[in-house]
Parts: C-alpha cells; sequence; structure tokens
C-alpha cells in the first residue's frame, strides 16, 4: 500500500467505514507483533500490546496528520509507550534507549521491487527447507517461536538456533 | 540494531499471498467494535503477565461500572510458555514492619528468593478501603510468586503433533494444542480419575467439571505425587492443553482461518498451601505496588487502575535522528493536585515537588463537565492522584511541562473488587 493508498484508506475510516481498518491492521500486525515481542521480550505479551496499540491507533486516528509522518510510524510510537507501560508495570527494567532502537529498526520499510523479488528468491533457496519454511512462519505469517517449536516437535531454543543459522545464511546469499 | 534493520527487510518482503493472522485481525476489530473495550494500558493487578486483571477506564455507557476481568485465558488463543524443569524451587517472601506512608496508606517492604520477576525490596501498599490484615501481604506476594512459578514451567512437555502450519495455506480444518497455567487458585470440590470440580471465586471458576485423564499429573510439596494426596477442600492450581479447531477457506484475496475450542484437558494439577483466596482477586487485588517513577526516580508512583483525562500522541518529534538517536527522555510522575486554574495543573509529587502541567484545552473541567456522568459522577479535584506520562529532552530538569511534552494524564483510582463503584486513589 502506498502512502497514498494509505491516505485514503485512512480518509475512509475517519469517514465512517471503520471495517477499512482491517486494512491497516492486516498490513502491519506481523512487524508490530515482533517489534513488541522484541521489547518484552514475550510473544504472548507482544501480542497483547499490539492489539491494543492497534486500537488505540484506531481511537487517536482523527489526531493523526498523514502529512507529518507514516501510520506505521506513529503506530509503532503508540506501541512502543505501551510495552513501557507494560514493563513498568511488570516490574521489568530495560533501558530505554534499547526500546528506542526497536523503533527504528522494525517500522515497516519501503523496499525496491526488485530487492523484494532478490529477497523472496533467497529464501526459497535457503538450505536445509525447514529453514525457509520458519523464516516465511515467522516474518511472514506472524508465528511466534512457541509455535513453531509444536510444529517442528522441538524447542523454542531450537528455533532460535534454526532461525539463527537462517538469518546467516541469508545475509551471506544478499551480501 | 543492524541485525534488526535486515529484520524490517525481511518483513517488508512479504509476498501478498500471505495472508496475515486472521484471529488477531478479528480480535482487534472486536475491540473497536465493541463498546466494552478491554486495554491493557491499565491494569489493577500483575499477577499474571497475560491473565492480569484489565479494566476499561475509557468511554464507558452511562452508570457503566468498571469491568476487573481475567483477561484472555479463554478469549485470545495463547501460547505455550518456555520449558522449565518439573519441580522449581519454592519461592519465598519476606516483609518489614508495616508503615504508613504519606498517602495515608500502611505499606510494606517486601524481599523475595526464588520468585520470577522479583529480585529487589519493593514497596507495596494496602488499597484504601481493604479490610487486609498488613501481615496477609506476605501470602498474597507469596501465592504471586507460585502461580508464576507454575506459568513459567508450564509447557515442558510436548504437546502432540499437530499438522504444518502451511495447512494456512490450504483449504482444510486442523487441530493445534496449547498450554496454558489458569492463574486463579481454586478449592477442590470432588477430585476422581476422570473429573475435577473446583469452586472458590466467584469470576473465576471455570465449568466445572474439569477433564482429568490417566496422563495427568499431580504435584504436592513441589514433587510428583499422586491423585490420592489431593482432596476436597485443598487449594490447587492447574495447567491445561487446549485443543483449537482451526477451519481454512479460501477467498477472493488468499485465505482465511478462524478456529473454536474443542477440547481442554488438564494435564498437572498443583496442591499449594495457602487459602484459595490469596491465589485469586479478592485478595490479589487488595494491594499495590509503588516503585520509583520512570525518570524521576526521586519519585514513587503507584500501579493501579486509572482513568484517562488526556492523551497526545504527536506524529513529531517522534524519529531517531541521522545517528540513530532519540532526542527525548519518557518520564513519569504522579502527584497531588495542589491548584487548578484553566489549562495549568499543579501537582506534588511524593518527593514534594511541585510540577506544573501546561495542557492544551481544561482537561479538568472538560472531563468534570462531559464525562463523569460515565464514572458515576467522579469528579477531578484538589487533593486527587494523578499521574503524567511526558516526554522533555534529556538534559531537561524543568518541572514545567508544556502541552507538546505531556503525553498523558491519568486519574489514579482505587479500585478493588469487580462490580465496586469507581473510588478515587
Amino acid at each position: 500500500m502506498s502512502m497514498m493508498d494509505e491516505e485514503k484508506c485512512i480518509a475512509k475510516i475517519l469517514a465512517g467505514d471503520t471495517d477499512a481498518y482491517r486494512e491497516l491492521v492486516e498490513r502491519y500486525q506481523t512487524g508490530l507483533i515482533i517489534h513488541c515481542e522484541n521489547i518484552l521480550n514475550d510473544r504472548q505479551e507482544g501480542e497483547d500490546v499490539a492489539q491494543d496499540a492497534f486500537i488505540k491507533a484506531y481511537e487517536n486516528l482523527k489526531n493523526f496528520s498523514a502529512s507529518k509522518a507514516r501510520f506505521s510510524t506513529w503506530l509503532y510510537r503508540i506501541a512502543t509507550n505501551m510495552c513501557i507501560d507494560t514493563l513498568r508495570r511488570n516490574r521489568r527494567k530495560i533501558p530505554i534507549e534499547h526500546i528506542e532502537q526497536h523503533l527504528e529498526a522494525t517500522v515497516p520499510k519501503h523496499i525496491e521491487k526488485d530487492e523484494i523479488a532478490h529477497l523472496q528468491k533467497c529464501i526459497e533457496e535457503l538450505e536445509p527447507p525447514k529453514y525457509a519454511e520458519i523464516i516465511k512462519a515467522y516474518f511472514w505469517e506472524g508465528k511466534s517461536y512457541q509455535e513453531l517449536a509444536t510444529t517442528y516437535n522441538t524447542t523454542t531454543g531450537t528455533i532460535g538456533t534454526w532461525m539463527r543459522r537462517a538469518k546467516h545464511q541469508l545475509k551471506e546469499k544478499l551480501s | 540494531m543492524k541485525q534488526l534493520l535486515f529484520e524490517a527487510r525481511l518483513i517488508a518482503a512479504r509476498p501478498t499471498t500471505y495472508t496475515p493472522n486472521k484471529q488477531f485481525t478479528d480480535r482487534v476489530m472486536t475491540g473497536i467494535h465493541s463498546p466494552e473495550i478491554i486495554s491493557n494500558y491499565v491494569r489493577t493487578m500483575d499477577v499474571n503477565k497475560k491473565e492480569s486483571f484489565i479494566m476499561k477506564v475509557r468511554h464507558l455507557p452511562k452508570l457503566a461500572i468498571v469491568a476487573i476481568a481475567i483477561g484472555v485465558l479463554a478469549i485470545l488463543g495463547g501460547t505455550t510458555y518456555a520449558a522449565y524443569k518439573l519441580l522449581w524451587e519454592h519461592p519465598s517472601v519476606t516483609i518489614q514492619e508495616p508503615t504508613t506512608n504519606q498517602f495515608g496508606r500502611t505499606q510494606v517492604i517486601a524481599s523475595f528468593e526464588n520468585c520470577t520477576n522479583q529480585s529487589a525490596a519493593t514497596t507495596f501498599e494496602i488499597k484504601a478501603g481493604s479490610t487486609l490484615d498488613p501481615s496477609e501481604i506476605e501470602k498474597i506476594l507469596q501465592a504471586r510468586c507460585e502461580i508464576e512459578a507454575l506459568r513459567e514451567w508450564s509447557g515442558t512437555t510436548t504437546p502432540p503433533k499437530r499438522p504444518n502450519p502451511s495447512m494456512q495455506q490450504t483449504e482444510g480444518t486442523y487441530s493445534q494444542t496449547m498450554r496454558m497455567t489458569y492463574p486463579v487458585g481454586l478449592e477442590v470440590v470432588s477430585i476422581d480419575a476422570t473429573s475435577l470440580a473446583l469452586t472458590g471465586d466467584t469470576y473465576n471458576t471455570p465449568e466445572n467439571p474439569l477433564v482429568l485423564t490417566d496422563k495427568t499429573q499431580y504435584i504436592v510439596d513441589n514433587h510428583e505425587s499422586t491423585i490420592d494426596q489431593i482432596k476436597p477442600g485443598d487449594t490447587v492450581l492447574y495447567v491445561h492443553d487446549v485443543t483449537y479447531d482451526f477451519v481454512t477457506k479460501k477467498t477472493a484475496t488468499g485465505y482465511n482461518t478462524s478456529s473454536t475450542v474443542s477440547n481442554r484437558v488438564v494435564t498437572h494439577v498443583v496442591k499449594v498451601d495457602l487459602p484459595f483466596e490469596y491465589y485469586g482477586p479478592s485478595k490479589q487485588n487488595q494491594i499495590a505496588e509503588r516503585e520509583a517513577c520512570m525518570g524521576n526516580p526521586q519519585d514513587s508512583c503507584v500501579q493501579g487502575a486509572a482513568i484517562v483525562l488526556y492523551e497526545n500522541y504527536p506524529t513529531a518529534p517522534i524519529l531517531p535522528d541521522d545517528n540513530g538517536e532519540v532526542p527525548f527522555d519518557s518520564r513519569e510522575v504522579q502527584g497531588i493536585i495542589i491548584d487548578h486554574s484553566g489549562t495549568t495543573l499543579k501537582i506534588q509529587s511524593s518527593s514534594g515537588r511541585v510540577f506544573t502541567l501546561n495542557t492544551p484545552r481544561d482537561i479538568v473541567s472538560d472531563f468534570n463537565r462531559t464525562r463523569s456522568a460515565e464514572y458515576n459522577n467522579v469528579t477531578v479535584e484538589k487533593g486527587d492522584m494523578i499521574q503524567v506520562r511526558y516526554a522533555v529532552d534529556k538534559a531537561s530538569t524543568s518541572l514545567e511541562l508544556g502541552p507538546s511534552e505531556i503525553r498523558s494524564v491519568y486519574l489514579e483510582l482505587n479500585m478493588i473488587q469487580k462490580g465496586d463503584p469507581i473510588q478515587k486513589y
């Protein structure tokens, strides 16, 4: 969805077409959940906070100015604030600067079509095939490490190891 | 940073044929459509990360009572928790002599051993209107630690195999089983080899009886035991496998998957020592934690339910600069209102400092005039406790906050039980 399409989508929502918000949720949910999971270090909490962030963004949509920033950046800022609240209420400490790094790093990027095609091709070429499967399941389908561990009848630690190897292999292919 | 930027590219490369998680989308849309939106943003209790009490304190219908509800156990598809050994170290809690704090609340300082997420000494206060004896705080925290220990441990064994996740891209049905810990302790009514009936908590007793099998394990005194060691009248916690049946259907834009719960089987029954009340909201909600305010360590902030008076999510400045630095600090403070004049509010924090809040509109009068009726006619007045979240320059020491710096203002509440009328802190 281009920025113009996004502006039109937001305009529709503000005009009363609530269901149009589904498009934004579907577009950003995977990345936002990962963003929150990275900060909170807990998948379920990450999903809960991401869900609430979408709701809060919807409720505050009239305050959002598409001319000043992308919706995704604003949404991620809301989610980050909520993650900070969650960390505070669960008595967990994390340096705020680490959270700010997460904000920049996982906000959706615009990448060119040929880069997309190249990335997708490199993912499909990962060996063994399960590496490609877990990359797609985590980053494209929004599966958690625990769900992947269940699927592959293994532990989250092993999934983490496969993920690291898969990403390392991908980076070498892309370099 | 580089790692995270790489991940952003992976996310951005998702093909359009990959459909997002429909359940998640449906939950968000339900939350938007429903007037009873529950929000993680405000919590009254922190017994469990997921199954915490969640309060809805915005846009309630007239005369609505703030709902204190256990979250998501049966509603949201949970995830299994990290695997740990079967037996865990028994957590312990020690509290110092109670004192009365500057807010007139009885408080204790508690220290912990073998308690997940609790290491440093922590201050807890008894909420106003509570009938709790200070000596009970130790039991409440003990129960909290025991539930957390079980939560962390559950999910050690592998649930039954389920079909490949690519089934979500194929029309058909498949099942997925997830292991979850019920976050409330209850009293045994009856127990035999195939069923467990529980009672205790008015709002949180599950549908009886629960299913037990020959694979159900029984734990007493933190070690494996037998069913005959658990008797009617005992307090138990339990872990269960919940099976979801998914149906995937092709649509014009891809695939959509819906789910229903088809089965719940108890995998572990854990006998615990304290009366069941201490493992549930009736006691857990009687205390609140008081901790150093974020960014203002010389002040203390109490955790708890609150009503949103004002929120501000500006679009700028929120982006990092070219060096990846974010130019501001996120901070919070709580204080008693000592003066209100139009768009200016003065609050005095626990350290005695006076913060001046300058808001774009008169948030106090606005609330009292237009939203008080939604909250049983509670009004904001001098002497009330306010929490402020704000963003300022990292080097800022100013106690005067402008409209562009204030992110949110809350009226702190003192809520104990579900169904209680709204009461200010």
